[in-house]
């Protein structure tokens, strides 16, 4: 018997969910893009309300990462008490079966939405342009729409871990070693920007982003090399892919 | 064949070498414990609250890791939790919590798993604890909800069934139904382990005890071997005879739990038996451990 993997048993493991919490993510999924759809749906003018509508498509990313995340934190749930837990861990399958299992299912989820969340921005605005001439322009470029794919993954990611990380109010304890990394990040930054420019005041910079040269009149970004942007995006899969790592290894070792 | 039924014994048994645990490094819960589980028994495992019962037991499922020591079952390591290992080990836990689906959407779901399950004999456990069917295991009671899971554990015909405190919630006709069913399923390839703190709940189910006192193991003999040392009888007076280790005062005088140096046969009465083990530890470490 293999000891490791086995697809007839990661077929039943997923078979398990389905029938432990298919319904609860099925209403989850419905709730969410509902929601999406308000916010996003062509058939409501908020131009009228004044307010651009590709505002409402930003506040949609915004309500899917946040709405995914706390369902990502939930993954794991059943291993923070000893009653779900223990049968959890004594059902017949390997860990690395479980743990896939758990992430193909989380993956689904996510991936289905931020799909159907870049779906409607393009069908939505195409839509809009008829009434709305140019609005089409506002358009997230692919730069900055393949960004957003890349944060959404990159919070689902720390929840996951977070999920297993933490036994209790994961979401909360998960949100605040994020936010604590990224000012973190932020100022190890700046102090490094500030030592290399002599404290310039003038010049700002975002981790992983360009530098921000203001001057009396003018304004203009320093960016890196598109060598080193594809190097910071492989930084950023390997990162996820280690936080992956690292929430396997925490399941291995876990103990009730 | 003597030599062969021999070491399949050896190979097919819990053993727990020289094992400590504790939440914390410096204050063990029990400290190198050894203890070797056979085939074809039905084990009590008995201790006070506290006593660490349900850490062992949760160590010989693989759910916790020993600091020191090692554990054996049928030769595998239940810290590596491979599926062979979980697909022959079952374990009920004190507290229970059953997913929100129906008795036939468990069966479905997750009898697949264990590849000697034999539906049947589940249901026949099922109307043996008179559970209704066609209901969401949610919306049964406490008690029945766990008489679902232990129908489901024996029906699983895995080589060991760990059950810790299983009639904790069991109504008192709950509980000579679970006396029934678990000395019925039990087989010559099987080891049946039951921790309690309720000693009465075992009468007449357990064929060996184990007791857990101070991170140690008190006594581990099977009800034969405890019946020939000790002698459970009533008596008028305990004074001036040496011989009994525990007495309470009763009706008649005193039920007592004495040494049975005449070889006198009498039913082991596991809270007496407990109690005395509990009052007297040194003697009866020196009683049974002289052999």
């Amino acid at each position: 018997m293999n000891q490791v993997f086995s697809l007839h048993r990661y077929w039943l493991l997923i078979k398990l969910d389905f029938a432990e919490n298919g319904k609860r993510n099925a209403l989850s999924f419905g709730v969410i893009s509902a929601l999406m759809l308000i916010m996003m749906s062509p058939l409501i003018d908020f131009s009228k309300l004044g307010f651009d509508p590709v505002v409402f498509h930003v506040l949609a990313y915004f309500l899917i990462t946040f709405c995914t995340s706390l369902f990502t934190s939930l993954v794991f749930e059943k291993y923070a008490s000893s009653t779900k837990g223990i049968q959890a861990i004594m059902i017949p399958a390997s860990r690395l079966e479980k743990f896939l299992a758990a992430l193909a299912l989380n993956l689904i989820f996510a991936t289905a939405l931020i799909s159907l969340f870049i779906g409607m921005h393009h069908w939505f605005l195409a839509m809009l342009e008829k009434d709305n001439p140019g609005i089409a322009d506002k358009v997230f470029h692919a730069s900055f729409m393949q960004l957003l794919v890349y944060i959404f993954f990159l919070i689902q990611s720390v929840c996951f871990l977070g999920s297993v990380f933490f036994r209790k109010a994961a979401y909360i304890k998960t949100a605040t070693a994020f936010f604590s990394t990224l000012i973190a990040m932020y100022l190890l930054n700046t102090i490094y920007v500030r030592s290399y420019t002599h404290a310039d005041p003038s010049i700002r910079a975002v981790p992983f982003s360009h530098w921000n040269v203001t001057g009396r009149n003018t304004m203009f970004l320093i960016e890196y090399s598109q060598s080193t942007y594809a190097l910071i995006k492989i930084f950023l899969i390997f990162f996820i892919l280690s936080l992956w790592y690292i929430a396997y290894v925490r399941l291995k070792e876990k103990e009730i | 064949m003597y030599y062969y039924t021999r070491t399949l014994n050896k190979y097919f048994m819990i053993h727990v070498d020289s094992v400590s645990f504790g939440y914390s490094s410096k204050k063990l819960l029990f400290e190198n414990l050894s203890v070797k589980l056979h085939p074809g028994n039905i084990y009590g495992l008995l201790g006070k609250n506290g006593a660490g019962k349900s850490s062992l037991l949760r160590n010989m499922a693989g759910l916790l890791y020993p600091i020191s020591g090692k554990i054996e079952v049928d030769g595998r390591q239940p810290g590596n939790r491979q599926p062979s290992f979980l697909q022959d080990l079952f374990f009920i836990p004190e507290e229970i919590d059953l997913p929100s689906i129906t008795v036939e959407k468990y069966i479905e779901t997750l009898a697949p798993f264990y590849p000697k399950f034999n539906e049947t004999q589940f249901r026949n456990y099922l109307a043996e604890f008179e559970i209704p069917e066609g209901h969401k295991i949610t919306n049964l009671s406490y008690g029945q909800k766990k008489k679902v899971l232990i129908s489901f554990g024996l029906a699983t015909n895995t080589k060991h069934l760990i059950m810790d405190e299983p009639t904790n919630g069991l109504d008192i006709p709950s509980k000579s139904q679970f006396r029934k069913v678990v000395a019925a399923a039990l087989d010559v390839h099987r080891i049946i382990l039951i921790s309690t703190h309720q000693v009465r709940d075992l009468d007449n189910l357990i064929d060996s005890i184990i007791i857990l006192e101070d991170s140690k193991i008190l006594l581990h003999h099977s009800l034969e071997e405890i019946s020939e040392k000790l002698k459970f009888a009533t008596l008028i007076t305990t004074e001036d005879d040496n011989r009994v280790l525990y007495s309470e005062p009763s009706l008649k005088g005193y039920t007592v739990v004495m040494e049975n140096r005449e070889q006198e046969d009498s039913r082991v009465d596991l809270e007496r038996l407990f109690n005395a083990v509990m009052s007297n530890p040194a003697r009866i470490r020196k009683l049974f451990w002289k052999q």
